[in-house]
């Protein structure tokens, strides 16, 4: 290995002109093709494919429609709707959102469509047509009369109509592909049409516009991430100053910072390259990127400077300097990257993006700040002040001498005792750990966001909500018109309405029993499902397949359970209960399918991330160790890393319990991303501590050691990182604060727990070299 | 000999696995939201009441207790009961509660209904009960769909049917005459010519039936022969009863109503409303009567007999804004918006059976 090492050392440094050539090119090369990148969302992107109730929802959304809605609700601001300005407005909005490209020009719904229709019952049968007549005038105070009696008999008062008659509402469902240029739909552009076309448009003096569903969300998210910019600027500012205090040279400064700058170049150039856009939702991984770069060069400056502050050239000083990094930086970022990899496990679109956004970052900067910042560094001069700050940083004094202290006998065992009754802490707390979102409107955004004010202003207005979830009945061919059948579906959804979380339900059975008793003249004794099979024929056939309550042959009908919200834990209570009664009602002809509807997909996301949260931490540590023990080659310097690392893992799920942060899409990653990094550390301070140790010294001497070399680049990265990421808190976007928080906390407790807590248990490990046992 | 004791101790086993799979199968779920489910007919002692519904629900409840909550919904207590068929009507004589329903059901309490025992169902004869009623402790007459009629006189140990051709009107007895020659086709047709009997009601020693088709009849003894009266009206009345001394009430479709005075003629009386009224709820002085759309009006019986006599108008249509109901007839404000099926009179307040449960509506006059 070292004479690999070092074999590598004399080739890079005799050519490091033509390296440094070939570096500007790629660099260019990638610059513009990161010129090129483009945000891309999607729907499909952010749901487990594979997962069982997927399967469900992806048979079916051809018959009952996608859970990529759009829902648009006008208001009246000052009065109710029953005005000419009003009316004119909404119909305005209906023909708009018809005409944007990517809209289901079928699903399509409000009053003005001709499938909103009113029934009432007369003698002899029933009487009804559309709500909004074809004549209508909104001018004319009696058609405006007449709509209002229609909205009355046609029962939609709640769903189309605001309860107290504020709002109206249009819904409408978005493609998968864009039908005009037959490629995946570009959700980033509905979101911007959407408020350009029919925010700016109709919003006025007395309108106002409220728009929600999957698209807009994540087109708030996209226009929220452009803040990253500035968080990005904020950080390379603090970080360049921490820089600068560090190692006192403008030079020494600028070079890490730069190196990690192209690192970032290089990735999003790749990304582009491989065909891939940057998600809203992973924006923040570019910004990782250049943390983990400066965190690796803040190591490479460090050692150059101390070594040429002995007495050696920069040139000599930056080959040694790449010569013993190149193992543990190497190793250390090798992990990182498979650690990131390992998210590949999660099947889950945006995860898997993350994971090779982030891991192709982490890759790329094995290139840049292990092999090109030395090189770059080789080329430069040191002053004499400069040398002169780091002989006094190398002697380290007292501060070390101390922390050097919690490898000796006298703090050991306490700080061995204080960590494991923390792990325990922590690990009962974790289990409290709530997987999926646990607050009302997008979890994404904060809820003053205008997107979940205009979700709670819907949910407060109308009866309905976006938060429902379909159990799919399927069945033989003609099912509907069986009396068993629809009493099982009726069945079946009354025990669901009784679910606490289920707020209300519609099927077609609960639907044919309305109609059959408005065929035995709305007499409510005849609210049920007929047995003769000629009646409930005719009362199932007034029910058009447009309904979404059955698919052509009805052999396939959902049963829509309206939510009160969205937390995890509410989902759980009712898919608990639907597996509980499928068991029930099930039988050779008739299955009771999870699930399509928005909360069919967070339920099958919630288990997914449930599913994979295990898998996941055990891939990272199995990396972490494997890597560990071919560059250690020892299992006490593997135990001693990997200890503290998983220690810390499970107190940040502790903290997520405390902080009310649930395992979602955007935090599991947060997890992986911290052990990969967090691991950094350990590594640095072990390999110079392993060397020393197998020299002879005793730990606490080799500890003292390996801090005098890199404990205040370790020391230094944790802080200049966790300030970095700290900086989201402030992200208008409510998933940035949490991983903000949550990689914050990881940086710098990883920090510690590398100088506090590894040297305690490497002092138990290597119990016998310790003088004075 | 061991082997075939064995096998009848097996087949009985499975014997009392199957009886109590049927019935559990067969018995009512009890719901947390029956309080809020459809609710059809109730009867009260006291305070004690008791209401049947959809799924075979039965829910006791206490009048005297005040609304549960701001919607002013009842808080009830289920009972369990042997059937899921929707249960459209309940009456009480002496110690007994009967109830009716779908999947022709019917049911018996002799515990004031803190349990109950299927006495008869017919799924095969495909027609609801609508409404029972119990003339002594052993005679009682059940009624439904198209012309239902059972009987029993041994306290409902047996249930007999009975066909009443009486209540057909004029030409659907001129047209069974014509077809009497196909013997198989007018069987085939009077199965399904004879309207819904939708109430049956006792009062002053005569039977009264409100049914489909403008069916309003007497019986002077005890439902052996009917009189059908000659109405204005062909539409569905859902009730018919005797609301004073003198004075008859029947409600029905499209908010139609009429009343009779002293025996005398049907005068209709404009209601301005153009729901189903269901039920009459009848009480000193006057009469409640409920409908879809959470209808409630009050029919005031002193002002109906004092310018009753003098309307003979007949029947037309003012359902506008401008319409301006009958003297009489008052509609109360109530914030319910489903249909009420039925209710009852206690304390100052109505109770009210509706789609959305029981619920309470305090109604001083």
């Amino acid at each position: 290995m070292n004479t690999f090492i070092d074999r590598s050392e004399r080739l890079v440094f005799k050519h490091r002109n033509s390296l440094f050539a070939i570096f500007a090119l790629i660099t260019i090369f990638l610059c513009y093709q990161a010129t090129q990148l483009k945000l891309d969302a999607g729907f499909t992107k952010n749901i487990p494919l594979n997962h069982e109730y997927m399967q469900t929802y992806i048979q079916y959304k051809d018959n009952f429609g996608g859970a990529n809605n759009i829902l648009v609700s006008v208001c009246d601001t000052d009065s109710d709707i029953f005005n000419q300005a009003f009316f004119d407005t909404l119909k305005g909005v209906h023909d708009q959102l018809f005409f944007i490209n990517g809209v289901n020009r079928s699903l399509v719904v409000s009053l003005f469509s001709p499938s909103t229709r009113f029934t009432e019952i007369v003698e002899g049968g029933f009487s009804g047509g559309p709500v909004i007549p074809a004549d209508f005038d909104s001018s004319n105070p009696a058609a405006l009369d007449l709509v209002k009696k229609n909205i009355g008999k046609a029962g939609i008062v709640g769903r189309q109509v605001a309860s107290d008659f504020s709002c109206a509402m249009v819904t409408a469902q978005l493609l998968d592909i864009d039908p005009e240029s037959g490629l995946p739909l570009d959700t980033l552009m509905i979101a911007e049409e959407l408020e350009a076309q029919l925010r700016s448009e109709f919003e006025s003096n007395g309108i106002s516009i409220h728009i929600i569903g999957f698209a807009k969300m994540i087109g708030d998210v996209a226009n929220g991430a452009k803040d990253v910019l500035i968080f990005f600027a904020i950080a390379i500012g603090i970080t360049a100053v921490m820089v600068f205090f560090f190692c006192r040279s403008v030079t020494l400064t600028f070079l890490p910072i730069v190196c990690s700058f192209i690192a970032v170049i290089w990735q999003l150039g790749l990304l582009t390259l491989f065909g891939f856009g940057m998600d809203p939702m992973s924006i923040l991984v570019p910004f990782l990127v250049f943390a983990i770069g400066v965190s690796h060069g803040v190591q490479m400056i460090n050692a150059v400077g101390k070594r040429a502050a002995q007495g050696m050239s920069v040139k000599a000083a930056s080959q040694r300097a790449f010569n013993s990094l190149l193992l543990p930086g190497g190793i250390a970022l090798l992990s990182d990257t498979i650690g990131f990899m390992t998210l590949m496990v999660i099947d889950i679109g945006i995860i898997r993006e993350l994971a090779i956004t982030a891991s192709m970052g982490v890759a790329v900067i094995i290139l840049t700040n292990l092999l090109l910042l030395p090189i770059l560094m080789s080329y430069i001069r040191l002053s004499e002040k400069n040398k002169r700050h780091y002989l006094e940083k190398s002697h380290g004094g007292e501060f070390w001498k101390f922390i050097a202290g919690f490898a000796g006998k006298k703090y050991a065992p306490a700080i061995v005792i204080a960590t494991s009754i923390l792990f325990i802490l922590g690990y009962v707390q974790s289990q409290q750990l709530k997987i999926g979102d646990l607050h009302a409107g997008a979890p994404a955004l904060h809820g003053d966001s205008r997107y979940n004010q205009d979700t709670f202003l819907i949910t407060d207005r109308y009866e309905i909500t976006v938060d429902y979830i379909s159990v799919i009945v399927e069945a033989t061919p003609e099912a509907c018109t069986s009396h068993s059948v629809m009493s099982a579906i009726d069945d079946f959804q009354w025990r669901m309405q009784n679910v606490p979380g289920v707020q209300s339900a519609i099927s077609l059975a609960s639907v044919a029993k309305k109609v059959n008793a408005g065929y035995n003249e709305g007499n409510p004794k005849w609210h049920v499902l007929p047995r003769n099979q000629s009646t409930m024929v005719q009362a199932v056939s007034r029910v058009p397949t447009s309904s979404g309550l059955l698919n052509g042959d009805c052999s396939a009908m959902p049963i829509i359970l309206f939510m009160e919200d969205h937390k995890a834990e509410t989902i759980n209570t009712i898919v608990d209960a639907v597996k509980a009664l499928r068991d029930e009602y099930s039988s050779e002809d008739l299955a009771f399918r999870l699930a399509s509807g928005p909360v069919g997909v967070m339920a099958a996301t919630n288990e997914a991330v449930k599913s994979s949260q295990i898998p996941m931490l055990f891939y990272v540590f199995g990396a972490v160790i494997l890597l560990c023990l071919l560059s250690f080659r020892s299992l006490r310097a593997t135990l001693a890393v990997v200890i503290p690392l998983y220690v810390v893992s499970i107190l940040a799920q502790a903290l997520m319990t405390f902080l009310d942060i649930g395992l979602t899409v955007s935090t599991l990653p947060v997890i992986a991303l911290g052990v990969g990094i967090g691991v950094d550390y350990g590594i640095y301070i072990l390999s110079t501590m392993n060397t020393k140790l197998k020299q002879g010294l005793g730990v606490q001497q080799a500890y003292y050691e390996a801090l005098k070399e890199r404990g205040s680049a370790v020391l230094f990265t944790g802080i200049t990182l966790a300030i970095g990421v700290s900086t989201w808190v402030f992200s208008s976007l409510k998933f940035q604060v949490d991983m903000g928080i949550l990689l914050t906390f990881m940086f710098l407790v990883n920090m510690l727990g590398a100088i506090i807590v590894l040297p305690a248990i490497a002092r138990l490990l290597w119990y016998k070299k310790s003088p004075g046992k | 000999m061991i082997k075939k004791h064995l096998l009848i101790a097996v087949l009985l086993f499975c014997g009392l696995f199957n009886t109590s799979y049927s019935t559990s199968a067969l018995q009512t779920f009890m719901a947390p939201l029956v309080s809020s489910s459809l609710l059809l007919d109730l009867e009260n002692r006291d305070n004690h009441a008791i209401a049947v519904g959809e799924r075979g629900h039965i829910v006791k409840f206490d009048l005297a207790k005040e609304p549960a909550d701001t919607t002013m919904r009842v808080h009830v207590k289920q009972v369990p009961v042997p059937t899921t068929a929707t249960l459209t009507a309940i009456t009480q004589i002496e110690q007994n509660y009967w109830a009716v329903g779908h999947d022709a059901t019917i049911l018996q309490s002799v515990n004031n209904g803190d349990s109950w025992s299927l006495v008869y169902s017919d799924v095969a004869l495909d027609r609801p009960f609508l409404d029972i009623l119990f003339l002594s402790p052993t005679e009682g007459i059940a009624v439904g769909a198209y012309g239902t009629f059972y009987r029993t006189i041994d306290g409902g140990k047996t249930w007999l049917p009975e066909l009443h051709a009486s209540v057909l009107s004029k030409e659907d007895i001129d047209y069974l005459d014509s077809i009497k020659n196909e013997p198989e086709f007018y069987q085939e047709e009077l199965a399904y010519i004879l309207p819904h009997f939708n109430r049956i009601r006792h009062a002053n020693g005569r039977l009264m039936l409100a049914g489909e088709a403008g069916l309003l009849a007497l019986s002077d003894d005890s439902g052996s022969s009917w009189q059908r009266m000659d109405m204005d009206y062909q539409g569905s009345f859902f009730d018919f009863a005797q609301i004073s001394d003198n004075t008859q009430l029947a409600v029905g479709l499209r908010g139609n109503m009429f009343a009779r005075i002293d025996n005398g003629n049907w005068f209709f009386l404009d209601t301005c409303v153009t729901t189903s009224l269901n039920a009459i709820i009848s009480q000193d002085n006057g009469a409640f009567v409920v409908g879809n759309d959470g209808v409630i009006l009050y029919i005031d019986t002193e002002q109906l007999n004092y310018v009753g006599r003098a309307s003979h108008n007949s029947r037309t249509r003012h359902a506008n804004d401008n319409c301006q109901p009958h003297i009489a007839v008052t509609r109360l404000p109530s914030n319910i918006s489903s249909s009420i099926a039925n209710g009852l009179v206690f304390n100052e307040s109505l109770s009210l059976v509706t789609q959305e449960g029981i619920k309470k509506v305090v109604v001083t006059n």
